[in-house]
């Protein structure tokens, strides 16, 4: 007899799992900390560079380059961790040899590699609330009263566009195992185009329609107008629907890899490889 | 007799892929199953003979779904392998020689408590079965220890607790005995065969490559070499049972059958061709 499980009750087993995993190397917390409160206080120095002068490309998001940075740094964690969560899971699972185990259980593999994606989501969020926390209290950051549905609807829909681009990536994974590009495109594309580090309106006209493309240029905008002038749904819809046609557009495409990449490694015998 | 394994005419050939072969070159096949019929009733313990690359780990990956088969049609527990891979995975259990299908800094139970949550288990329901299966591998003493921590046996037997934790109706075990000492070796094949076989009614198959682990435990085998089922039967139902050693038999038969006409239609070899 086959028993009906709660909706999170799988998700819960992993997310128990990668903490009972995570929380046997305790020193990994440490010096975890220690990088976000250099990281924070190496661009607190930079933004000193700026204080005093009036740039006109930080006026939309309230002058302030410290805050306008330490935000951009902070959400491409959440992008990283969602463009590569469910690549890491299927190729660490490969090497130490317990994706066998995973296939072999009547749990999907979609199942399996959103679930795995929960710990790692949970560890973000609490990364980058440290973050906030270290950029607010101890170096001023600047922040505004928040519209908390505006900021939950921009995560949820900026999040979205990297499941899709994670489940390619993954299937990438499945099929080739290694030498993934994606993870490395995403990370080259958004350091470069999508206004982490500085507002895309320095950019070259040329290279701006490419920016207007990828999900966390828009992602970036919203949750920034959010937390740095107050924003609400309304004053961010214009990004919320590009997010949201993204969002399809990629989710169908990450599906169809994914199902494509495992009846072609279950074809070739080479699901278990690595 | 109810059958739980049928397979009918299962091929599989395995194409190399590689960058030389998009660019420069004719990608190589490996023959892998030929043609294989097989049928494994309710409570058997199947042994699945034959040297490396005879196609016995293809077979096993293809009964857990883990790969495709090219031609043919199977089912577990009536449930067909192409169409109901996820239920098939409810009714099967799998013990590998690979004891890295465990997460090493978890204990024993943590493992237990993951992998029965994947099988649908939840609840009290799932510790009197994560409790039912340690008390049948005789790991409850262990349970709370890291998995690193185990020794060969203890980590072969973690892996059985595993495997009958969903209560699965067919137990795929696959060289379980390869990492184990004869002691250890000799206690495995008794609790297979005394607890799991008779007393639980498990349908078992144990691929192996040593004919004697074959001989003690199965109650029927089948041979394979290069894909083929040479000989499936009872092993002291094979001619020159009683006056040749099992390699020696095993040897005839690969040696017949490498020499001699391709097998007929059904793939199936006939009984004259053995020895």
């Amino acid at each position: 007899m086959i028993q009906k499980q709660k909706l999170f009750t799988k998700p819960l087993a992993f997310f128990k799992r990668d903490f009972q995993i995570a929380t046997s190397y305790r020193l990994q917390y440490i010096t975890q900390g220690f990088g976000i409160i250099l990281t924070t206080f190496s661009f607190f120095l930079l933004s000193k560079m700026f204080a005093g002068n009036d740039i006109a490309q930080l006026k939309p998001y309230g002058g302030d380059y410290f805050s306008f940075v330490l935000i951009g740094i902070a959400l491409t964690d959440y992008f990283a961790i969602s463009t590569n969560a469910f690549a890491s899971e299927i190729r660490t699972s490969q090497i130490t040899g317990t994706l066998e185990s995973l296939l072999v259980t009547p749990t999907s593999i979609i199942t399996i590699l959103l679930s795995a994606y929960v710990y790692k989501l949970f560890s973000t969020s609490f990364r980058v609330l440290f973050y906030i926390i270290v950029g607010y209290v101890f170096f001023d950051m600047l922040l505004q009263p928040v519209n908390t549905l505006a900021l939950c609807v921009a995560f949820i829909l900026t999040l979205l566009p990297f499941f899709g681009i994670g489940l390619v990536s993954a299937s990438f994974i499945i099929v080739f195992k290694q030498g993934n590009p994606i993870g490395g495109l995403m990370a080259m594309s958004s350091g470069l185009l999508s206004g982490v580090l500085y507002p895309v309106t320095v950019l070259p006209d040329w290279l701006k329609p490419l920016s207007a493309i990828l999900p966390i240029t828009h992602g970036l905008e919203a949750i920034r107008q959010i937390l740095l002038n107050g924003a609400g749904i309304i004053a961010i819809r214009s990004e919320l629907l590009i997010l949201a046609i993204l969002s399809v557009i990629s989710l169908a495409t990450g599906l169809l890899s994914i199902y494509y990449g495992l009846k072609t490694a279950k074809n070739e015998g080479s699901l278990l490889h690595y | 007799m109810p059958q739980a394994i049928t397979l009918n005419n299962i091929s599989k050939t395995f194409t190399e892929r590689n960058w030389k072969t998009f660019l420069f070159r004719k990608p190589r096949q490996t023959l892998a199953l030929d043609n294989v019929s097989l049928t494994v009733n309710k409570g058997e313990i199947m042994g699945l003979l034959g040297p490396n690359g005879a196609g016995k780990t293809t077979l096993i990956k293809i009964l857990s779904t883990l790969v495709t088969p090219d031609t043919g049609e199977g089912s577990i527990s009536g449930l067909s392998l192409a169409a109901d891979s996820l239920a098939i995975r409810n009714k099967i259990g799998m013990v590998s020689t690979n004891d890295r299908t465990f997460y090493w800094r978890l204990t024993g139970r943590e493992n237990l408590d993951f992998f029965a949550t994947l099988y649908n288990l939840s609840g009290p329901r799932k510790t009197k079965r994560i409790d039912r299966a340690l008390e049948l591998t005789n790991m409850h003493d262990k349970a709370d220890s890291r998995f690193m921590s185990y020794s060969s046996g203890q980590k072969q037997r973690l892996a059985i607790s595993r495997a009958v934790l969903s209560d699965s109706e067919v137990l795929l075990m696959d060289e379980a005995t390869t990492s184990l000492d004869p002691i250890a070796t000799r206690k495995l094949l008794t609790f297979t065969k005394d607890v799991l076989a008779r007393q639980e009614q498990k349908t078992i198959i144990w691929c192996t490559h040593n004919l004697h682990e074959a001989e003690d435990i199965c109650d029927r085998v089948t041979i394979m070499d290069k894909g083929k089922i040479l000989y499936s039967g009872r092993l002291t139902d094979m001619e020159g049972s009683e006056t040749q050693s099992l390699e020696q038999i095993f040897s005839n038969i690969v040696d017949v059958i490498h020499n001699s006409p391709p097998s007929d239609a059904s793939g199936k070899i006939g009984r004259e061709l053995l020895l």
